[in-house]
């Protein structure tokens, strides 16, 4: 078995690191790379395990996932649904899954005492070749992809707008058995996260009686992701009491301190309340229970951005032009010391909550950086320095430069009655048909 | 193999001690109790006031217990703050309380009992503001609502059982249009008293501080008498078996929604009970998810929940989406004949031991949230019983009698009161 392994402890603080990244590494899958992080709260021990495989549908994404979470969720030999859920309960065992086109990451969490059980508990579901097929069906129900414009909730347009701009290609999608064997084979990397813990001999723990054999997802290149176009999506619904409004954009930032520049720009506007969004729409116009902002990091210096608020059908228009005139003036530059200040501090809070208690969130970041082995030389994930050192004062000279020109920006509202005169006067709409997903009128904006 | 390590640096908030005693206090003015929770190298205190009504409490309007708490929360960062409105609302209704939580350093306890102590004043917030309230809470029920489907099923079962729109069922949607701030003004005036109220302080504070503080802040009140719980005294009627069939476009996927209610014959040690309470609930539960959906494949999925009044009256519900393949008639069959086998299984002292270890992990798990603590503390205390600290909570489940768990699963079990709701999902036009 080859073990390829590093110890690295991340730097978290004002100073710089350098390293160099080996260009365009080459995947091996007969050697599992291992790196230690130490960032987790005090008594908890992380492992986040890592198939390298190149996925350019949405689809083969989910069915990826669901087939690992039926693994994990199924019996395995001897052992019951049951036994396996009780262990997990009592040891305080959390297991998350996350995936993206490049990566399917499974992340352990338990506490330090419980964490080389809970190894072995794992290292039990991965060398488990059966997967039960009513589990199967199951998960991939449970992981089939439910359409925003259905339950208008802005969690799930941010999926579909993710997944939209992610998942380029139209691979046909592999049969059972291949799939299966694409997690039954050792993982291409393994992150340890825990402070003050020896890990020695957990990875042979966890990979004992894996297969090492080549995958086939990982052998073709996949396409780069896709932009967002901009205009209007409407999916109108002329009975409906409540309309949801979203405006954004999904953005690729020049340098990581941009990306940290707009993360603190999109608090400022709709993180809490005493954000503009929450201040204006629902404290002074009693417009919406729920206005707020969007920054998610999907990818290396890519996020979903964007606001967004559920209002009544009678009067969306007015508080979609009010949403767009907070964007206006925050990118004008005419915010407060103060609420920048917070929403810096809200930013590294952020931050540090995720380091502390999100071993899965630390593991994405450090992919997109090293999505095939670690570097040869210093970790340092960027953005954790050069968000610390952003000031937010310098904010306000260039918010007209980081915040997008809003007619780049795309619009969707899903409920109400269409505006005629944004139909009219916009050369950028498209009309939602009903049960069409939002996929279609995106294709439609962005062939123009 | 190489070595590279650096010197990690970043603030941290400060980790949960396990120290944690529940005190009463001594003079509790007008509160109906009081106590204070010292918690060691937490570097915060909060107050949570549980006035002791919510929904069940609601007098023929669904939603008011509900406006009620976002008038008395938004009058209180008035009077208090010097930038009011500038926080989201501190508090969250249930079926049997209200609770507000203020959150401070030590430095800040002033501000903290002056913001508890206006949550029982009359709320005092411009007309429009108040009226315009009533939009928001519209807006904050649409939008849980649209994010759980499922809730609205499980509203329709209840209804079913208490053949009633109020008291143990509650009717928020509907009753969106006949909120109004006298209702409102009259729910607080009658509910929000310190009699009808439980304070419990907790964190960076010793006992004699928060005597102090209570006294200094509620010495003025007095005792009066405890808002009775009428809806103690609804019931189902005895052997109802309600069955209702209906189709629906609000729902992704065909679901059945069930609820039950058992009354104990004889009255109950209800604060004796609550360990036996939550073992004998995992132990029936994971008997349920077995045959339902672990083993037996009826559910794509399964969720339960159970209740116990202060008065030992238990209710359980239960979602269930179908698997593919099983109507919901077979989902349902299939969830009675699971009922019906738990009324003859022998439970084993295994799974007794089973239970009280998952009881006892999860009192653990709290120690990664300060918030779950609070939840922890105001659990028992919104039935005006006395907090209990997960510490004591896991000497109480070591200690539950197993012939109190086999009584209550039984309970579960029995064939008792029922009614389903079994919604055929449509497709949007």
């Amino acid at each position: 078995m080859n073990f390829f392994r590093i110890f690295i402890h991340i730097f978290i603080s004002l100073l710089s690191l350098m390293f160099i990244a080996p260009a365009n590494a080459q995947i091996k899958d007969d050697v599992t790379y291992i790196t230690e992080f130490t960032t987790l709260n005090e008594n908890m021990a992380a492992a986040s395990l890592i198939w390298a495989l190149n996925v350019d549908t949405n689809d083969q994404s989910r069915a990826l996932q669901a087939l690992l979470s039926a693994k994990i969720s199924g019996p395995m030999g001897a052992i019951s649904a049951r036994e396996s859920i009780d262990f997990r309960v009592i040891n305080n065992i959390d297991l998350t899954i996350n995936a993206t086109p490049k990566h399917l990451i499974l992340t352990i969490t338990s506490p330090k005492e419980n964490f080389k059980d809970a190894i072995k508990h794992i290292n039990q579901i991965l060398r488990n070749t059966e997967i039960n097929k009513n589990w199967l069906k199951r998960k991939n129900r449970a992981y089939e992809e439910i359409s925003s414009s259905r339950l208008r909730t802005p969690e799930l347009l941010e999926t579909e707008l993710t997944d939209y701009t992610l998942f380029t290609g139209n691979s046909p999608l592999l049969n059972k058995s291949a799939l299966k064997l694409e997690i039954l084979r050792r993982p291409n990397q393994i992150i340890f996260n825990a402070k003050n813990y020896n890990f020695r001999n957990l990875a042979d723990v966890l990979m004992d009686g894996l297969l090492s054999h080549d995958a086939t997802l990982n052998n073709f290149p996949i396409k780069p992701h896709r932009k967002l176009p901009a205009g209007i999506i409407h999916s109108s619904d002329e009975n409906s009491s409540e309309t949801l409004i979203f405006i954004g954009t999904i953005k690729e930032f020049k340098t990581v301190r941009e990306q940290a520049q707009t993360n603190i720009l999109y608090k400022y506007m709709g993180y809490g309340p005493g954000s503009e969004m929450f201040r204006i729409i629902r404290q002074e116009k009693r417009a919406s229970y729920d206005p707020r902002s969007h920054f998610t990091q999907i990818g290396k210096q890519l996020a979903f951005t964007g606001l967004s608020a559920t209002v009544s059908s009678k009067n969306w228009h007015e508080v979609y032009d009010l949403i767009l005139k907070i964007y206006n003036d925050t990118r004008a530059g005419i915010n407060t010391e103060q609420g920048l200040q917070d929403s810096r501090d809200s930013m590294i809070n952020n931050l540090v909550g995720n380091l502390r208690r999100r071993p899965e969130w630390l593991a994405q970041r450090y992919l997109e950086l090293h999505p095939v082995k670690p570097p040869e030389q210093i970790i340092d994930i960027k953005l954790l320095s050069e968000s610390f050192s952003v000031l937010p004062l310098e904010l306000n000279n260039k918010a007209n430069k980081i915040l997008e020109n809003p007619v780049k920006l795309i619009s969707i509202i899903i409920g109400g009655k269409i505006n005629p005169k944004m139909e009219i006067q916009h050369n950028m709409f498209c009309k939602l048909p009903p049960n069409k997903r939002l996929d279609y009128c995106l294709d439609k904006l962005t062939s123009g | 193999m190489k070595f590279l390590a650096y010197i990690i640096y970043f603030v941290m908030l400060s980790n949960i001690s396990n120290a944690q005693t529940v005190i009463p206090l001594s003079n509790t003015h007008g509160f109906y109790n009081a106590y204070v929770i010292p918690i060691d190298g937490r570097a915060r205190i909060d107050v949570q006031l549980v006035v002791l009504s919510g929904t069940y409490d609601e007098d023929g309007v669904s939603g008011i217990a509900h406006y009620t708490e976002h008038l008395a929360a938004l009058s209180s960062d008035t009077k208090v703050l010097q930038e009011p409105r500038q926080r989201d609302l501190n508090a969250f209704t249930s079926k049997v309380s209200t609770v507000y939580t203020n959150t401070g350093n030590s430095k800040e306890i002033d501000r903290i009992m002056l913001l508890t102590r206006a949550v029982l004043e009359t709320p005092n917030l411009p007309i429009d503001f108040q009226k315009s309230e009533i939009d928001i809470v519209k807006r904050e029920i649409l939008y849980k609502e649209r994010n759980a489907p499922v809730r609205w099923l499980n509203r329709l079962a209840l209804q079913k059982l208490y053949g009633s729109k109020s008291g143990r069922a509650d009717n928020p949607v509907e009753d969106l249009n006949n909120i109004t701030i006298e209702k409102a003004m009259s729910f607080h005036a009658k509910h929000y008293t310190p009699s009808n109220s439980i304070l419990i302080i907790s964190g960076d504070i010793t006992q004699s501080l928060a005597q102090a503080k209570v006294t200094e802040y509620f010495g003025n009140t007095l005792k009066t008498k405890r808002v009775p719980d009428l809806w103690l005294t609804h019931h189902p009627k005895d052997g109802l078996k309600s069955r209702t069939i209906i189709s629906s476009t609000r729902i992704l996927d065909d679901s059945l929604s069930y609820a039950k209610f058992f009354k104990f014959p004889e009255p109950q040690d209800i604060l004796g009970m609550q360990a036996s309470f939550f073992i004998a609930s995992d132990i029936y539960n994971s008997h349920m998810n077995d045959a339902l959906y672990l083993e037996g494949f009826t559910a794509q999925s399964f969720s339960q929940s159970s209740y116990i009044a202060i008065n030992g009256d238990l209710e359980y519900t239960a979602t269930l989406i179908p698997f593919e393949g099983v109507s919901l008639e077979q989902a349902l069959n299939a969830l009675e004949k699971a009922m019906a086998k738990m009324r003859t299984k022998k439970i084993t002292q295994k799974e007794i031991k089973t239970a009280r270890s998952k009881n006892v992990a999860y009192t653990r798990s709290l120690s990664q949230s300060p918030r779950a603590y609070l939840d922890f503390f105001q659990n028992l205390g919104s039935d005006g019983l006395p907090p209990t600290s997960p510490t004591e909570f896991a000497k109480m489940i070591a200690e539950a009698p197993d012939t109190e768990i086999l009584r209550i699963i039984a309970a579960f079990a029995s064939d008792s009161p029922s009614a389903a709701i079994l919604a055929n999902s449509e497709s949007p036009k």
